[in-house]
C-alpha cells in the first residue's frame, strides 16, 4: 500500500525553470487575490468561497514549492492537476462575482504565461483553448447585449499571452539544443575523466600537449 | 575579457532569436485591435480614425517580421523603440477612443501581450524598467481619464488588480528570462582554458 505513495519515476519531472514560474504565478495569484478579497468584501458568500479557494491553492502550491526546494521530482499529473486546478480557481471566482462584469479574469492572463513556459506546446494549446472556452462559456451566460465583442477580444489575448510563452519556449530550446551540440573539453575535465569519447585519457593528454 | 564578450554575445542573440515573441504578440494586438475598433463603433469616421494606430502597428510588425525573415532582425533599439510605440498607441487608444475611456476601456488587454514579450527578449535591467513605466502609465491614464475612479473603493480594486497582473507578467517573464537559458551553470559548453572556444558555433 506504501507503493502508492512512492512516485514511479517514469511518471515524475524535474521541477525545472518553466515549473518555477507555475509556482511563482500562483503566489502572486495568491497573494493578490487573498488581499483583494479581504479589502471591502462584496459579501459573505463570496468571501467564504475565495478564502477557501484561495488558501487551498496555497496549501498545494507549498507543497510543489516544498518539493523543489528538497530537490524532489514531482508526479506530472500532479503539476497537470495544479494548472487546472489554477484556472478553475480563477474560474469560479469569477463566477462567484458575476460573470462577465468580474475584473478577475485578468489573472488568466499570468496564469497562461505560467503554463505556456512549463508544458508542451499540445499541452498548453489545450490549455488555452479550455481556458478561453471556460471564460467564454460563463461570459456568455452573463454579459449585456453588445460586450460580445469584449470578450472576442479577451479571449483572443488569451490566445496571445500562451502564444508568445510557446514561442518563445521554442525559441529557447532551440538556443539550448545548439548550445548542448558544443561539447568542447577543458583539459581539467580530461584529467578528471577516465576516458574521453571512448578513448583513453592519455590519449587526449597527448594530442592536447602535442597542440599546445 | 572572455567573459565580457561572451556576455554580450548572449544578449545579442537573445534579442536576435528572440524577437519573434515581440512580432506574434503585435500580431495578436493587431488582431484583438481591429475586433475591438470595428464592431464597437457605429459610424464609418470613427472606423477610419480608429484604424489608423491599428494600420500603423501593423506596418511596423510588416517591417519587423519581414526583416526577421530575410536574416536580418532589428537591433536593440528599434525593437525598444517599436515597443514604446506600441505602447504609446494603446494608450491613446484607452485614452481616447470611445466612451469607454480608462479604466472602462477594452483596450487595456493589449497591453499584457506586449509587456510579455518585450520581457521576454530583452533583460531584466531593461524590461523591469519598461514594465514598471507602462503599468505607471496605464494607472496615470485611468486616473486622468476619470479621477473620480480614486473615490470608488471597487473601481480603486479594479485598478490595483490590473495594475497586479500586468505587473506580473513583466515579473515573471524576467524570471524566466533569467532561468530558461542561461545562463548555463551547468551547461555542457566549456572553452579549452585559453579563451579559444569557437563560441560562434553556437549560433
Amino acid at each position: 500500500m506504501l507503493r502508492d505513495l512512492i512516485p514511479d519515476p517514469s511518471k515524475t519531472v524535474d521541477m525545472d525553470h518553466g515549473q518555477l514560474v507555475v509556482i511563482a504565478a500562483r503566489w502572486v495569484l495568491v497573494v493578490a487575490g487573498l488581499l483583494l478579497a479581504l479589502w471591502d468584501p462584496a459579501g459573505i458568500g463570496v468571501l467564504r468561497v475565495q478564502i477557501v479557494l484561495i488558501l487551498g491553492l496555497a496549501v498545494a502550491n507549498f507543497f510543489l514549492q516544498a518539493q523543489f526546494l528538497k530537490n524532489r521530482p514531482v508526479l506530472r499529473d500532479v503539476l497537470y492537476g495544479a494548472s487546472v486546478a489554477d484556472i478553475a480557481v480563477i474560474s469560479l471566482i469569477v463566477v462567484a462575482q458575476g460573470g462577465f462584469s468580474s475584473h478577475v479574469y485578468v489573472f488568466y492572463f499570468p496564469a497562461l504565461l505560467a503554463i505556456s513556459v512549463a508544458f508542451s506546446p499540445a499541452i498548453v494549446s489545450g490549455f488555452a483553448a479550455c481556458s478561453a472556452a471556460v471564460y467564454g462559456a460563463i461570459s456568455m451566460a452573463t454579459l449585456d447585449p453588445g460586450d460580445e465583442v469584449t470578450l472576442v477580444a479577451r479571449m483572443i489575448m488569451m490566445a496571445g499571452v500562451a502564444m508568445c510563452g510557446v514561442a518563445f519556449q521554442n525559441v529557447q530550446r532551440d538556443r539550448r539544443t545548439a548550445i548542448d551540440g558544443v561539447r568542447v573539453e577543458t583539459i581539467d575535465d580530461v584529467v578528471d575523466e577516465p576516458s574521453v569519447a571512448g578513448l583513453p585519457r592519455e590519449a587526449i593528454l597527448f594530442q592536447t600537449a602535442k597542440g599546445a | 575579457m572572455q567573459n565580457s564578450n561572451n556576455a554580450k554575445r548572449e544578449a545579442a542573440e537573445d534579442i536576435f532569436y528572440g524577437q519573434v515573441v515581440i512580432n506574434w504578440a503585435r500580431w495578436f494586438i493587431v488582431a484583438a485591435g481591429m475586433v475591438l475598433i470595428l464592431w464597437t463603433v457605429e459610424e464609418k469616421s470613427q472606423v477610419v480614425m480608429g484604424i489608423v494606430p491599428i494600420v500603423a502597428i501593423m506596418a511596423i510588425n510588416f517591417y519587423l517580421h519581414g526583416r526577421l525573415l530575410a536574416d536580418r532582425p532589428a537591433n536593440p533599439a528599434l525593437v525598444g523603440l517599436t515597443s514604446a510605440i506600441d505602447i504609446g498607441v494603446i494608450t491613446i487608444l484607452v485614452l481616447f477612443w470611445s466612451e469607454q475611456t480608462g479604466l472602462a476601456s477594452p483596450f487595456f488587454i493589449l497591453y499584457y501581450p506586449v509587456v510579455l514579450a518585450f520581457a521576454f527578449v530583452m533583460p531584466p535591467k531593461v524590461s523591469i524598467p519598461f514594465t514598471v513605466t507602462t503599468v505607471a502609465l496605464f494607472a496615470g491614464v485611468c486616473v486622468l481619464a476619470a479621477p473620480e475612479i480614486l473615490s470608488s473603493v471597487t473601481t480603486v480594486k479594479a485598478l490595483i488588480l490590473r495594475s497586479i497582473t500586468l505587473a506580473a507578467m513583466g515579473g515573471l517573464a524576467a524570471y524566466y528570462w533569467r532561468t530558461s537559458l542561461r545562463r548555463p551553470s551547468a551547461k555542457t559548453v566549456r572553452s579549452n582554458g585559453n579563451g579559444a572556444q569557437d563560441s560562434a558555433a553556437i549560433a
